[in-house]
């Protein structure tokens, strides 16, 4: 995985970009567009920024952001959080491209309400700085020795899960399990990311055994949100031997833990990389 | 190419309480060096070490996850950096928040560097600092759930592009 293009937009007083529109607009035109060049045929985007929805608590309106070029749309809007307090929010998802054309993406953002709108803030200085706002383009090396598996799971209609098992269950043994062979390393980097809301805790799984971190017998969970809806990412590195089926395994906190994946939520996606030997 | 791992540290916190970082944002400037708080390991791994790959234009990404924790009626927010011995890398201070009061929830910080020197060790000190008077806290105390990662990986450009597209033009039968 090489970085391929970065934009980290950070003015010296803060601006704060507003898109009141169901359908996604742009953020930014100018200032928050990557361009880059694919050297192969798919690529990460990463999009990392400080944003929040406008109205008051009650209206729940919910941010999604997307990637744009031109006035089309690369990939429908995900929904990123809901909560009219700013939260840096973290997105990533994986895309076929064409390589060696180049491709001008910009930053989309979308609100879920017609009259409310989203936000996305960056930049100052001192007390009230914000930090940037962040595009980032990575390629995937073509063949099994980078990207050893992926899932992305994104059902049409959108599939709402709830859990209130207090011990670790799959999440759906079919759909969110990878397949994939181990690296000359023998540890991988896996990431798993989706929309979460209520205190839960992921880890995965190979058939009913919970996997640990690192080789060790610490563990692997973390925590999704306790109360504000949104975009969890998580990563971990496993140490792995010959061919594995891992599944993305969850349990509650407290009270009714859900996960929401799909039409206007976005995949939920799950990735393998191999570690260097 | 797969992933390379410059530097990782994982902790998983098993103690009670909270890391209480309640300075205002000018604060952490005023460090000059941070100290970190080694009666309260919640907020640890505090640094990493790692060589810079030897290569033209070598890019480290660096990421620091944790579960952030706003107190009740806090200000919602903090602020995490990278400390590199001399100073806070500039660009790497970021704003960080839970989302609301009395909200844990997993953040995900990074920042990538590109102003290295090929092969020079590097030692990065993990900053944090409150947004407002209020407390904010990594992993608080009821959960012993979570684990901080403090990672880097060379996300460097090795040149590997022409000899990818070679490859795949051999595939299709094309000449080059």
């Amino acid at each position: 995985m090489h970085l391929l293009a970065e934009i980290e937009y950070e003015p010296a007083s803060v601006e704060t970009k507003t898109v009141t529109d169901t359908d996604p607009a742009d953020a930014d035109a100018t200032n928050l567009a990557i361009t880059f060049t694919p050297t192969t045929s798919r690529v990460l985007v990463v999009l990392e920024g400080y944003t929040f929805a406008g109205g008051v608590a009650g209206d729940q309106v919910h941010v999604s952001w997307n990637l744009r070029e031109g006035s089309s749309d690369v990939i429908p809007h995900n929904r990123i959080m809901r909560t009219i307090l700013p939260i840096r929010c973290y997105w990533s998802q994986i895309i076929d491209v064409t390589p060696d054309v180049e491709l001008t993406w910009k930053w989309g953002l979308r609100s879920s309400s017609a009259t409310i709108g989203v936000n996305l803030r960056m930049g100052g200085t001192g007390s009230g700085a914000t930090g940037p706002a962040t595009m980032r383009v990575y390629s995937i090396a073509d063949g099994t020795d980078d990207l050893l598996g992926l899932v992305e799971y994104d059902p049409d209609p959108a599939e709402t899960p709830t859990t209130t098992s207090n011990v670790y269950v799959d999440v759906d043994a079919t759909n969110l399990a990878v397949t994939f062979d181990a690296p000359a390393s023998g540890f991988v980097i896996v990431e798993l990311e989706a929309y979460a809301h209520v205190a839960q805790r992921w880890t995965l799984r190979e058939g009913t055994t919970d996997l640990t971190a690192d080789g060790s017998a610490e563990g692997m969970q973390a925590h999704a949100s306790d109360n504000i809806p949104g975009r969890i990412h998580l990563r971990y590195r496993i140490a792995v031997t010959g061919t594995v089926t891992w599944k993305w395994g969850w349990r509650r906190n407290v009270g009714t833990a859900a996960l929401f994946y799909g039409t206007d939520y976005g995949p939920a996606q799950m990735r393998v990389w191999a570690e260097a030997a | 190419m797969a992933l390379r791992v410059l530097a990782r540290s994982a902790v998983w916190p098993t103690t009670s309480g909270g890391h209480y970082a309640n300075e205002t944002a000018a604060t952490m400037e005023q460090y000059g060096a941070f100290t970190p708080d080694t009666a309260d390991p919640l907020i640890a791994p505090v640094s990493i070490t790692f060589t810079v790959p030897n290569v033209a234009q070598p890019k480290v990404l660096v990421m620091f996850s944790c579960d952030m924790f706003t107190n009740t009626a806090g200000t919602e927010h903090g602020y995490i950096g990278l400390h590199d011995g001399t100073a806070i890398i500039a660009g790497s201070r970021k704003r960080m928040s839970s989302g609301g009061p009395n909200n844990k929830r997993r953040v995900v910080y990074s920042h990538i560097l590109d102003d290295l020197t090929p092969e020079e060790s590097v030692t990065l000190t993990l900053m944090w600092e409150g947004g407002g008077a209020d407390d904010v806290r990594a992993n608080q105390s009821d959960t012993g759930l979570t684990r901080n990662l403090f990672e880097a990986f060379d996300v460097s450009a090795v040149g590997s592009a022409p000899i990818e597209r070679l490859v795949r033009s051999v595939r299709a039968g094309v000449l080059v």
